[in-house]
């Protein structure tokens, strides 16, 4: 199981990576061919944009496992320990509720987009559309894996130390 | 709609829910209990918040930094600032403040900053017998400069929801207040050191040690230049900027040999997530953002606002206070997505200029990073250092006032925002 988990976090991490590269390589070959070949392909800039939205939404539940995503954890740190799980085990019900709720209306916005095309591309908009719910579902995996560790962060100690010679954001 | 709004927002908040969550929850439940709205806006907003080509020079300029880290670069800019101020009194203080001003023209945002240089500087300090306090609150204060000189996330931000402001041009806005707030924090420190007694090295490095550490750190600090200069210039936009930079720090990694495949791989999804968790905040905070101005909240506001004084100075004063008891509680982003919609129409229709406001904002907000209860970096510096809050908060409070006295000048001197922009085209 523990072996299947970080299979499942490596390969998020190389799709994001991967995201990230491309959306690098496409507005930096758009600007070398603008200036030494005096053309750059108008599809790039809206490929680019939706790769980072497909990126973001992807990389959620991965910001969630390095700690990332801030939160004011004062009221849990109060708290003595089992008080201060059960507020923690309420964060992940909350997170979870929501982000299917996301998904769902995700999936709804994928079919109200499917008819309809893009600027440039003149692709379905329900394509770029899609990053929401595989997101949230990418999101929600995580969430089931990691919950336990979420709860009782110094089960934690060795992604806090990682984040820890990482950490940084805006 | 709006009590629902506000009260699951602050009921979350508290419940340790991921700042960046508290928005869209707030959100989708508004609209659910309302009844009114079409919940698919939830999504479609949240797609919509995101998905822009200016916005894209917050992945770029994170991945930038994070090479040049990986470049090892960070270390070069630590000692050539120590060559060239380490022998004042107070001086690794001093250091500490040039390698955040260098390190901010690489970087844009004060975490990064905190985690990197500052926390190494930090260090540094303690070992020569500074107040571990001292050294951390001077570390966490000095990080702050990151998001105000240029490259900055929240400017990228602010100027791509406001209507007649550019990237560039709040770029631009940014460097003499960057500069302001590293001299009065060098104030702050040189009074604080004699005070203390904290002196510097002992020996002026030779002109030899000065032209080595120059030409070491040269490759990282011709990165600001590139950056700036490609805009300035209209070579590019920032959002190209920002892969140049990337790409430039990517050429100089493999002339240097500093990459490993593995630590490459390592910078880019780095990258990928600390984005992640970034525009996962704009994404939600635009739902939110969105929800205010559906109900009217920036109009009952601003009139609340005039009805107390339609001087310009008087209300760039009360927004300004708005905003400093904001950043106390709300983090700095999502409380800039949520604020410029709601408090600059307001600015706009008082006759402030776009750029001034958004500086002040961008100040105020950055300075609320390092004021309890609700101070990022000062979390990062404690965490890092070991050091209490409680300490840490008492030790912040002189720099604290360095900085708003910074905050005041641009509230009282428009140019010190708009000078720069105007001089080279860039405003409006």
């Amino acid at each position: 199981m523990r072996r299947l988990e970080s299979a499942f976090v490596e390969a998020n991490r190389a799709l994001v990576a991967l995201a990230l590269a491309a959306i690098f390589g496409i507005v930096f070959a758009n600007v070398i061919g603008r200036y030494v070949l005096g053309s750059s392909f108008a599809w790039g800039e809206e490929a680019a944009r939706h790769l980072m939205v497909f990126g973001a939404f992807a990389g959620a539940g991965l910001a969630l496992r390095e700690r990332r995503l801030v939160a004011i954890e004062l009221v849990a740190d109060m708290l003595p320990t089992p008080g201060g799980r059960l507020l923690r085990w309420a964060v992940v019900i909350v997170l979870f509720v929501f982000m299917a709720a996301m998904g769902w209306l995700g999936v709804r916005f994928v079919e109200f987009g499917w008819s309809k095309e893009t600027m440039s591309t003149g692709m379905s908009r329900g394509i770029p559309y899609l990053a929401i719910p595989i997101g949230c579902a990418l999101f929600l995996a995580h969430l089931a894996l990691f919950a336990r560790r979420f709860v009782d962060p110094e089960r934690d100690t060795e992604e806090r130390a990682r984040l820890l010679d990482a950490g940084d954001g805006p | 709609m709006g009590t629902t709004l506000i009260t699951l927002f602050f009921a979350t908040l508290v419940l340790g829910v991921p700042v960046a969550f508290t928005m869209g929850i707030a959100g989708m439940a508004a609209i659910y209990i309302d009844g009114g709205l079409n919940p698919l806006v939830a999504a479609q907003r949240m797609f919509a918040g995101i998905d822009s080509f200016p916005l894209m020079a917050v992945p770029f300029f994170i991945l930038a930094a994070e090479l040049m880290t990986a470049c090892g670069l960070t270390n070069a800019l630590l000692r050539f600032a120590n060559v060239l101020v380490g022998h004042l009194r107070g001086g690794l203080g001093h250091v500490n403040i040039l390698v955040s001003m260098l390190f901010a023209g690489i970087s844009g945002s004060a975490l990064a900053d905190a985690a990197g240089p500052s926390a190494i500087v930090m260090h540094m300090m303690r070992k020569a017998g500074y107040a571990p306090n001292y050294a951390g609150a001077l570390s966490a204060a000095t990080a702050t400069i990151g998001p105000i000189i240029p490259p900055s996330i929240l400017a990228v931000i602010y100027a791509i929801s406001t209507s007649g402001v550019t990237v560039a041009g709040l770029f631009l806005a940014g460097i003499l207040p960057g500069i302001l707030l590293g001299l009065a924090l060098a104030v702050a420190n040189q009074v604080i050191s004699s005070r203390h007694g904290y002196r510097g090295r002992s020996e002026r490095a030779t002109s030899g040690e000065l032209r080595a550490s120059a030409a070491a750190a040269l490759p990282a600090i011709m990165m600001p230049a590139i950056i700036l200069g490609g805009i300035l210039f209209g070579v590019f936009t920032p959002t190209e900027a920002g892969a140049v930079a990337s790409a430039y720090a990517l050429v100089l990694g493999f002339a240097m040999r500093a990459f490993t495949v593995r630590s490459l791989y390592d910078a880019f999804a780095r990258a990928a997530v600390i984005t992640s968790s970034v525009l996962l905040i704009v994404a939600m905070a635009s739902i939110f953002a969105w929800l205010l101005t559906y109900l009217q909240i920036p109009q009952e506001l601003a009139r609340a606002i005039t009805s107390i004084t339609d001087n310009q100075l008087g209300i760039l004063f009360i927004l300004a206070g708005f905003v400093l008891v904001c950043g106390f509680f709300i983090d700095t982003l999502p409380a800039l997505i949520i604020l410029t919609p709601v408090l600059g129409p307001i600015a706009a229709s008082a006759g402030i200029d776009p750029l001034q406001f958004g500086m002040m904002l961008v100040l105020n907000l950055t300075i609320g990073m390092i004021t309890p209860p609700v101070g990022p970096v000062l979390f990062v510096i404690a965490t890092v250092g070991q050091l209490r809050i409680e300490g840490l908060s008492k030790a912040v409070l002189p720099l604290l006032a360095a900085e708003l006295v910074v905050l005041l000048l641009v509230i009282l001197v428009p140019e010190i925002s708009t000078f720069v922009p105007r001089y080279f085209g860039f405003a409006n």
